[in-house]
């Protein structure tokens, strides 16, 4: 597929060797776009890996160092962090499901090397939410929004609660009872997932099938409307395609798993864009198969416009004419995916008056 | 090449298109692009001695400072600082660039360099040893930081300590020296040779001025001192110079607390603290008389 | 009879650190990313309790071994305030029951 725009970091995923005759000018916006996408950390997972990480030169080398340092502590305090969770959802009889980075830490997923987030988010059985709600209180955790629209929104039409914040630590934790809120048309039957989740540790603690982690992390990143990190979220979804690519019957598996969980759209554009951007090795015929999920060429070409652009890295020199005006459209789509229309204008206003009321008081 | 060397139109020239300036300062290469006049201005008056880099160095942080909007420069002029396209603070008033480059270019330093133990504190050094003055806005760190300076120390860092976590050494990264409210006067008092820049006032800080750090200190920025004193300065009205010892334990927790980094380097960091207050005198201080202080600090290193 | 408690002193891969100067120690607990300042006799006990995994009793008489308690009340006092404080600190974890 010809690709719209070129970045070092995309040459530099798909081969880290390539950057040994890199000269300093080159290293210079490397780290820049690496930076931008949040990926510093990985890479230098990548360049330990492959035992390039020594003979980097001395400048960029100590950028990755220190971001690497940084990501040794998120780790410690992210295993902290669970432990405190569990501590406080001991009484629960339902099982805790933890979701995106917190289950490939706790999987010990290839996707949780170098990934730094800020929240922690896991799943429950929808009619365990009240007694996980009161545990966590218990534990210290405080919903973080008392405005009453925001509390209908969404307990409404979300598949999931307010946020919760631990009021010593300040950490931010999401408790879904689904992965795409109820309002969407593609929204799974949540017990089909509960049906295959896998145990973790000696604790009450799961993560989804391997299966269901790609599809989660592929409906997540295409219906997200701020694709900021969308470079290190398809990194994300290439190591997990590759990781588990080992086990035998892993992409028949994967495409029946989308039928079943009505993710058939998301997987293909996971296998397409992560095949396209970082020439992860997805079987031709499995590529062909994904690609009558969705109908019609123009469409599909419209989405390569969008997607080809939109998840480069977030970096000027990344971008070409067109990737603006494309970060807005994915933007305004991913509310329309989210909520029916009814819904959705007076939400988005709702959103866009209180962002003029907000700068006001500035 | 210094930056002095530059014409003024060149210099403005260079920092309005989008190649930018690009300066060494101490270990750091920064890039900064600005159109803004006050910025030229703030580059002329005290970094002048500063080395510019060769096109093809690799940049640590190319910063830009500009208006954030084409409203908002007709409407109310503000300055908003970029690190590469990435935005961490507010916008603040026009007439205060210059202070924004001072305060984003700390916040850089501070966050992206853990290659070191970052305290928040001023370093000098006389005779081999360095003296750290940690401490909090009001504290007096920098008045005192500026004098020691103004009397021949060597400038390492007025606002940042850089310990390196592989031999605990401090490194230094001088830049101007910032001077709130009435320190801008008692700095001008205490030595004609004090070149402060641009005054600006109602600052967040209050009233700000930055004093030209030494060119000696500048062209000796490669060069890493070893800690010898941390001192936790306060100035006191009238009170009188005392110089107490604190224990080390008290030292090790305050100084801790004073760090931008203690907490990322987790372990590391509690190791490299632990050690500096090992090879480290650890006292506090109170003073009102600057020269009194000064004289006491450099009986210390004689 | 009180049910035998196992202390696990929480150290993730035992790194809990320690640093002492004179009658003062430094305790560094990575999992945490706190640091707190405490006795040296305190900063001693921990460090002893942090290699190993103690059961109640055990953990008891090392502790009457350091101090010299006038009566078991006192003892009883004594390790309780210890144990809250580890507790407080989040350097002790419980596996409660573990021989019931």
């Amino acid at each position: 597929m010809r690709m719209p725009v070129a970045a070092f970091l995309r040459d530099v995923f798909i081969n880290p060797h390539c950057v040994e005759d890199y000269h300093l000018q080159q290293w210079d916006l490397l780290i820049r776009q690496a930076r931008s996408a949040n990926v510093l950390v990985r890479l230098a997972e990548m360049f330990k890996e492959s035992a390039l990480f020594d003979a980097i030169p001395d400048k960029p080398r100590m950028h990755l160092e220190s971001a690497w340092i940084h990501a040794q502590r998120f780790k410690l305090s992210l295993i902290w962090e669970i432990k405190c969770i569990e501590k406080a959802l001991l009484p629960i009889d339902e099982p805790i499901i933890f979701l995106k980075g917190a289950a490939y830490h706790l999987a010990d997923n290839h996707a949780g090397k170098g990934r730094l987030f800020s929240d922690i988010d896991i799943l429950v059985p929808e009619k365990a939410i009240p007694e996980v709600e009161r545990a966590l209180i218990k534990g210290g955790w405080m919903t973080n929004t008392f405005d009453p629209y925001d509390q209908r929104y969404y307990r409404e039409w979300m598949h999931e609660i307010p946020p919760m914040r631990h009021l010593k630590r300040q950490t931010t934790l999401d408790v879904h009872h689904n992965i795409l809120p109820k309002t969407c048309k593609f929204c799974p039957d949540s017990k089909k997932l509960l049906a295959n989740i896998v145990q973790t540790g000696e604790n009450n603690t799961w993560v989804l099938a391997p299966e269901d982690r790609i599809l989660h992390s592929a409906t997540h990143l295409f219906h997200e409307g701020e694709l900021e990190q969308g470079f290190r979220d398809l990194s994300d979804l290439d190591l997990l395609l590759k990781e588990f690519a080992t086990h035998p019957d892993f992409w028949s598996t994967l495409l029946l798993r989308a039928d079943e969980l009505k993710q058939r759209i998301p997987l293909y554009y996971a296998l397409r864009y992560t095949h396209a951007i970082l020439d992860t090795p997805v079987p031709q015929s499995v590529l062909d198969q994904s690609e009558k999920y969705l109908t019609g060429r123009v469409r599909r070409a419209f989405m390569d416009f969008l997607f080809l652009r939109a998840l480069m890295p977030n970096h000027a020199s990344c971008n070409d004419r067109w990737t603006g005006f494309a970060r807005w459209l994915i933007y305004i789509r991913s509310h329309a995916l989210k909520m029916p229309i009814r819904l959705l204008i007076p939400h988005l206003l709702r959103k866009s008056f209180r962002r003029f009321s907000s700068k006001d008081t500035h | 090449m210094k930056l002095s060397s530059l014409s003024t139109h060149t210099l403005k020239q260079s920092l309005g298109n989008h190649l930018g300036i690009k300066l060494k300062i101490g270990g750091f290469h920064i890039c900064l692009t600005s159109s803004i006049d006050n910025v030229t201005q703030h580059l002329i008056n005290l970094y002048g001695d500063f080395e510019l880099l060769h096109d093809d160095d690799f940049i640590d942080f190319h910063v830009e400072l500009n208006a954030p909007s084409l409203a908002r420069r007709l409407f109310r002029p503000q300055v908003s600082f970029s690190f590469d396209g990435h935005v961490p603070f507010k916008p603040l008033p026009y007439d205060q660039a210059a202070a924004m480059f001072e305060w984003g270019l700390n916040w850089c330093i501070a966050n992206h360099s853990n290659q070191y133990l970052i305290i928040h504190a001023a370093v000098v050094e006389r005779n081999g040893q360095a003296f750290i003055f940690p401490g909090t806005p009001g504290s007096g760190k920098s008045t005192l930081c500026a004098a020691l300076v103004l009397s021949g120390w060597r400038l390492l860092s007025d606002e940042m300590t850089l310990i390196s976590t592989v031999d605990g050494m401090v490194h230094p990264v001088p830049r101007p020296i910032s001077l709130k409210n009435q320190s801008i006067d008692v700095i001008h008092h205490f030595s004609d040779q004090a070149f402060i820049g641009q005054v600006v006032k109602d600052t967040a800080k209050g009233t700000v001025g930055h004093l030209r750090p030494p060119n000696a200190s500048i062209e000796q920025s490669a060069m890493p001192a070893k800690p010898t004193k941390l001192i936790f300065p306060k100035y006191k009205e009238a009170s009188e110079t005392q110089l107490l010892e604190l224990s080390k334990g008290k030292s090790m927790m305050r100084a801790a607390e004073d760090c931008f980094n203690y907490n990322v380097l987790g372990s590391q960091g509690f190791d490299v603290l632990g050690n500096l207050i090992d090879q480290c005198d650890c006292y506090t201080f109170e003073y009102s008389q600057l020269t009194e202080a000064i004289q006491l600090f450099t009986q210390l290193t004689d | 009879m009180a049910p035998n408690f196992f202390f696990q002193f929480v150290s993730y891969d035992s790194q809990i650190r320690f640093r002492y100067w004179f009658d003062e120690c430094a305790v560094y607990n990575p999992l945490t990313g706190d640091t707190h300042l405490v006795d040296d006799a305190f900063g001693n006990m921990l460090q002893k309790f942090c290699d190993n995994r103690w059961s109640q009793a055990e953990c008891k008489d090392f502790f009457a071994e350091q101090f010299n308690f006038e009566s078991p009340a006192e003892l009883e006092d004594g390790f309780k305030l210890f144990l809250s404080n580890c507790r407080y600190l989040n350097v002790l974890e419980f596996e409660e029951n573990v021989l019931n």
